[in-house]
């Protein structure tokens, strides 16, 4: 057999690499900013028809204030539709400071278990926003609030929460959530026919006597080594997005919710306020948090956040609440 | 279909599991309908044997051993020059050549690093002759030139493999200790994630897609302090094996690579050790004759004490309590010139302790153990056996203890499994291997948030595989290497086939050209973090989960271009399909069915990889370099910045990196000074150039503003280029008469270059500001060594 050469060999192995440097060059270019409508509104149940932030976003760098970023000569538009998804009605809204927007008429409170459409188009910009949310099952804590919690005591505060219930019509709009099955609801709306699915809460504590010397012992080293914390920042302390799963259903089908004591930032006087957050603010806020860095991604991997918004990004979503107000002392001794 | 977890949970334990009998049953049933697929297998491999077995001709079979310590040598080259035949020692160090003519030859045995050993036999008709050789290592005289043929390196230069010898990774500088994984990162194809992670990356693939064996048991976290540096201690490394892609049916289960790390046996004749002491870990070895065979015990700890008491004398947030330590053994028995027994063990927990602020805590406590027991039989001169019985436990229990709520995980591994390997030689053209590995994984999780079990399960999985392949050598210009492999995995009821094929042909006795397909499964995957990797977390397919797979196809040449050096290259292209992991979007996966815990994806990888080496003289060493692309898709990820899910883009992982060059020098500069260094370059890794800003400061439930970026393609940008450059230097002397001893003096990132790890962008700042994470400063050290 005849040799071939070596040297033609190698020669033609770095001929090979030079072409698949060469071919490495590009291979996935990178985009150029664009700017974005922005929305903002969260409806309540109970509470009047929230106010529409309208903006838009800026270059990354560049200084960034919302009265810079605010648009104006939006219409902006509220419309609620029926289970059947028929209009049932419009509300109209109107610019109240530069890129806020109120509802015309301020008394429309907002239904539980209901369909929201947001809609926004403008007189100077081709952009059409839309945006739906369906309203939670209005929420309620039913057990007796103790006057006093004896702060890291062994008996722990327990909240009882019930879910609420949605017609079948709405359940049967809602994206990717599930009834329980083989529950009847107890203390549900008259209208019941399903309690409400799985439920997402967050749970914020709202410190009302916040002094310094009320500070739990944690925060309060927290904020004495901490720099970066401001005072302010600690009257709220919120539990981020939990489950419904993670404390499960009695057999009476409400929520029993242990209060962990690491949610008490002040001693004295304090709202507990749960939210039952709708599926738009479950996706933004899970995103959100995946953005800046609270996932297994690698450091520098940072994905957009999932909007549920035709034609801009921004959150359109809604919660049920209800509050509890409890007094947190240290244990006597 | 709901269940009812934790929000801890990422566990396989979400499934349904409603008749848990009649689960049972069916993957009983599956794991029975393979039996008769495995039996068949080794039916046919016995009727092989016993057609064979009688046939009349000459051989010569035997172990191949470093003359000094008795220890085996795997991959030894051992042949008769004259008539052109050969073998490879295998794992075992055990050898045969058949088909033999009577009569008188000259057999040659070599191994890098020893002298070659000539001796003349003489075989008569029939006759088979157990010669047991034993090589003696080379001396370290000046302008040695460790007499090498192109035979010696001949498994080793199969395509898709690669080795390091213990002696690398000892001599190259490395930060705290000498690391395997660190010095496997150096080779062409396998990447880093960074200076703090020593998760092998190879060719495209996540640390998950390599299976890592220790003497044959599966290892499931192969770290030290939470990823920096891997769990082998060079001290008791016998054997290095990389098969970095394209690997043959022997082994499977993951859909990249195989890194099988064999210990020593120990000294067969006489006592030993050694003692090294290192600022921030040392370790100490002992190993020797006992009965029939030998011993090895090492340990290791790190000694970080010393550093912490001095840190507390300026700063609160030091650790109560922060450790790791190792222990490896081994004991090895000579049961007849026939059978050999051994038991080997590993032992490694890394701990901390770690009281902040007033009133918490956190404890992490985190390793491995394994233990295995090998049996190896020479049934015939051509059929050789080995049977091993594995068990593998990886634990992890972070425990944390804040203003009085205490959450707390319990999760374990228990893998045991029984092996069973043949080797068999019907003719001078075949060499013919079958095997089984069956075992049972339990997975087990506990989660308690504030003083409540909110999660507790316990899996089990039972998993069969079963392989047979022919090494094929039609001329002595031509081998072939065909085989299959079948696996079963009870999770979903899963049964696969893996065909794998490579050839290899040699046009000129300096060059060997080679390709090779495979197709590959993965049942299992992992949930890591690139910085940490205390938490780690392994999940299996299920109902809804299928398997990983994907097809490897790889080219490659190995060249001898002068004596003493290699210059090798390798081109791969291969897939990835069906990856599953668990999605970053869940953040509290209560309640969620298994299935939907994960996202399913799929990904390519190609590559071309340069390796050249000189082998002898005073400057040894070697350059490597790999040109790579990888990507990844899943649905949903990487879409426009507009909701259009249906348009997810493939996107490069943060690892990904289109350059690579490594470059690994020893100079030997006298008789008692040598110097090492290693330099590293490769592409600055992806990273997502933030666009643009926004801010959602009206949320109900939180007063301060939600800031959010809007980004374009997902990983568009590059950090700037790594590179560093590592020195070692080492003196050579005498511990007051007792036995040779070595400081080691080393210099990391020697010419402080500032690499970047990742950006952090500080919303308090307006506009947003970029702050560089960096990497690795000049990091000194010093090291001595005693060996006795």
């Amino acid at each position: 057999m005849p040799r071939p050469s070596l040297q033609t060999f190698i020669a033609s192995l770095f001929l090979l690499l030079i072409l698949l440097f060469t071919a490495g060059c590009s291979l996935y270019p990178q985009d150029n900013y664009t700017e974005l409508v922005v929305v903002e509104s969260y409806l309540i149940t109970g509470e009047p028809l929230a106010e529409v932030r309208i903006s838009r976003t800026l270059p990354v760098f560049e200084e960034y204030s919302f009265e810079k970023a605010a648009l104006n000569d939006a219409n902006v538009v509220i419309t609620e539709i029926s289970p059947t998804g028929d209009l049932l009605q419009t509300h109209l809204y109107e610019a109240k400071e530069p890129g806020i927007y109120t509802p015309a008429d301020p008394s429309v409170r907002v239904k539980p278990s209901t369909r929201y459409n947001l809609s926004v188009t403008f007189d100077n910009r081709d952009e059409e926003i839309r945006a739906t949310t369906t309203t939670p099952a209005q929420i309620q804590i039913v057990n007796e609030i103790p006057e006093i919690i004896q702060y890291q005591s062994e008996e722990q505060f327990t909240l009882l929460v019930d879910p609420g219930s949605y017609s079948e019509d709405v359940l049967s709009g809602m994206d990717g959530q599930e009834t329980q099955h083989g529950e009847e609801a107890q203390h549900g709306q008259s209208t019941t026919t399903s309690t409400a699915p799985n439920v997402t809460f967050i749970i914020n504590t709202i410190a009302q006597d916040t002094l310094l010397e009320n500070l739990t012992p944690f925060y309060r080293n927290l904020y004495d080594e901490v720099e970066d914390i401001e005072f302010s920042e600690l009257q709220v302390n919120s539990s981020g997005l939990l489950n419904e799963a993670n404390f499960g259903r009695n057999t009476d089908g409400l929520i029993e919710l242990q209060y962990p004591w690491l949610a008490v930032v002040f001693l004295g006087q304090n709202e507990v306020v749960i939210h039952s957050v709708d599926e738009n603010t479950n996706l933004f806020l899970r995103s959100q948090s995946v953005q800046l860095g609270g996932s297994t991604l690698p450091p520098g991997e940072i994905p957009n956040i999932t909007y549920r918004v035709d034609g801009g990004i921004g959150i359109f979503g809604s919660s049920a609440t209800d509050t509890a107000r409890i007094q947190v002392q240290f244990f006597p001794g | 279909m709901k269940r009812v977890v934790s929000s801890a949970n990422l566990s396989p334990a979400t499934r349904i599991n409603a008749h848990p009998n009649f689960r049972m049953n069916a993957r009983m049933n599956a794991n029975l309908n393979l039996i008769p697929f495995a039996v068949a297998i080794l039916l046919v491999f016995t009727l092989l044997v016993s057609t064979q077995t009688s046939r009349a001709q000459s051989a010569v079979n035997g172990y191949v051993t470093d003359a000094t310590t008795g220890e085996t040598l795997i991959g030894a080259s051992v042949g008769f020059p004259e008539i052109n035949r050969g073998a490879s020692s295998n794992t075992f160090g055990y050898y045969s050549i058949t088909d033999l003519r009577a009569g008188t030859y000259t057999l040659q045995a070599s191994f890098i690093g020893y002298q070659t050993l000539r001796r003349e036999i003489t075989l008569g008709m029939n006759e088979t002759l157990r010669l047991d050789l034993a090589l003696t290592p080379s001396g370290v005289e000046l302008e040695e030139v460790v007499v090498t043929s192109e035979e010696e390196k001949e498994e080793q230069r199969d395509i898709g493999r690669a080795q390091i010898t213990t002696k690398l990774i000892k001599e190259v500088p490395a930060v705290i200790e000498p690391d395997l994984f660190r010095s496997v990162q150096l080779l062409p194809g396998v990447a880093s994630a960074s200076d703090f992670s020593s998760g092998l990356y190879i060719r495209g693939g996540s640390p998950d897609q390599t299976l890592i064996l220790l003497d044959e048991t599966t290892v499931y976290n192969p770290s030290h302090f939470f990823g920096f540096f891997s769990t082998f201690n060079p001290d008791a490394v016998k054997d290095v094996r990389l098969y970095k892609g394209g690997y043959p049916a022997e082994y499977g289960g993951r859909i990249g690579s195989v890194l099988s790390v064999y210990n020593k046996d120990g000294n067969r004749n006489r006592r030993q050790g050694t003692v090294s002491l290192g600022l921030l870990a040392s370790r100490a070895s002992v190993e020797g004759p006992v009965g029939e065979g030998s011993y090895m015990l090492a340990v290791r700890r790190s000694t970080l004490e010393p550093l912490l008491a001095a840190l507390r004398q300026s700063t609160s947030n030091v650790p109560d309590l922060f450790y790791f330590y190792d222990i490896n053994g081994k004991i090895t028995q000579d049961l007849s010139d026939r059978d050999r027994l051994s038991v080997a063990f590993y032992a490694g927990n890394d701990n901390v302790k770690f009281p902040f602020l007033s009133d918490a805590e956190i404890r992490l406590d985190y390793g491995n153990q394994t233990v295995s027991s090998q049996y190896r039989r020479i049934f015939s001169e051509t059929l050789f056996g080995f049977f091993t019985l594995t068990g593998s436990r990886y634990f992890n229990k972070p425990r944390f203890d804040i203003a009085g709520t205490p959450f707390q995980r319990d999760n374990d591994i228990f893998d045991f499994s029984l092996k069973a390997d043949f080797e068999y030689l019907p003719s001078a053209k075949h060499t013919l291997s079958t095997g089984l590995w069956a075992g049972n994984m339990t997975l087990k999780f506990l989660d308690q948030f504030d003083g409540r079990v909110t999660f507790t399960d316990r899996i089990q999985s039972q998993y069969l595989s079963v392989y047979a392949q022919d090494r094929w050598t039609p001329t002595d210009r031509w081998i072939v290497n065909g085989g299959v492999r079948l696996n079963h995995f009870s999770e979903g009821n899963y049964t696969r086939i893996a065909p794998r094929f490579s050839v290899e042909h040699r046009p000129a006795e300096t060059i060997r050209l080679q390709a090779a397909y495979g197709r590959f499964h993965q049942f299992l995957t992992l949930i890591t973090n690139e910085a940490f990797s205390g938490f780690d977390l392994w999940l299996t397919t299920d109902e809804g989960v299928s398997p990983a797979y994907g097809d490897q196809f790889v080219l490659g040449t190995k060249t001898i271009p002068f004596r003493g050096y290699a210059l090798d290259a390798e081109v791969y292209y291969r897939t990835m399909r069906n990856l599953f992991e668990l999605n970053p979007f869940i953040v509290d996966p209560s309640g969620l069915d298994y299935a939907e815990i994960f996202r399913f994806g799929k990904g390519y990888a190609y590559g071309f990889e340069l390796f050249a080496e000189k082998q002898s003289g005073r400057l040894t060493g070697f350059v490597g370099y790999t040109f790579g692309v990888t990507r990844r898709q899943f649905p949903g990820f990487n879409t426009p910045v507009l909701d259009r899910p249906g348009e997810a883009r493939f996107y490069p992982p943060k690892y990904d990196r289109a350059h690579d060059i490594s470059v690994v020098l020893t100079y030997r500069l006298s008789g008692q000074w040598s110097a090492s260094a290693v330099w590293n370059y490769n592409t600055g890794q992806a990273y997502t150039q933030p666009l643009g800003r926004t801010q959602f400061p009206n949320a109900p439930w939180d007063p301060e503003d939600l800031d959010s970026f809007t980004v374009g393609r997902l990983n568009n940008s590059r950090l700037p280029d790594y590179h560093r450059l590592d020195l070692a230097f080492a003196r050579r002397g005498n511990f007051f008469g007792i036995g040779e001893a070595e400081w080691q003096i080393q210099l990391i990132n020697a010419y402080s270059r500032r690499n970047i790890w990742f950006y952090n962008y500080d919303f308090d700042e307006n506009p947003v500001e970029r702050t560089d994470v960096t990497l690795l400063p000049v990091l000194p050290s010093v090291s001595y060594t005693v060996q006795f």
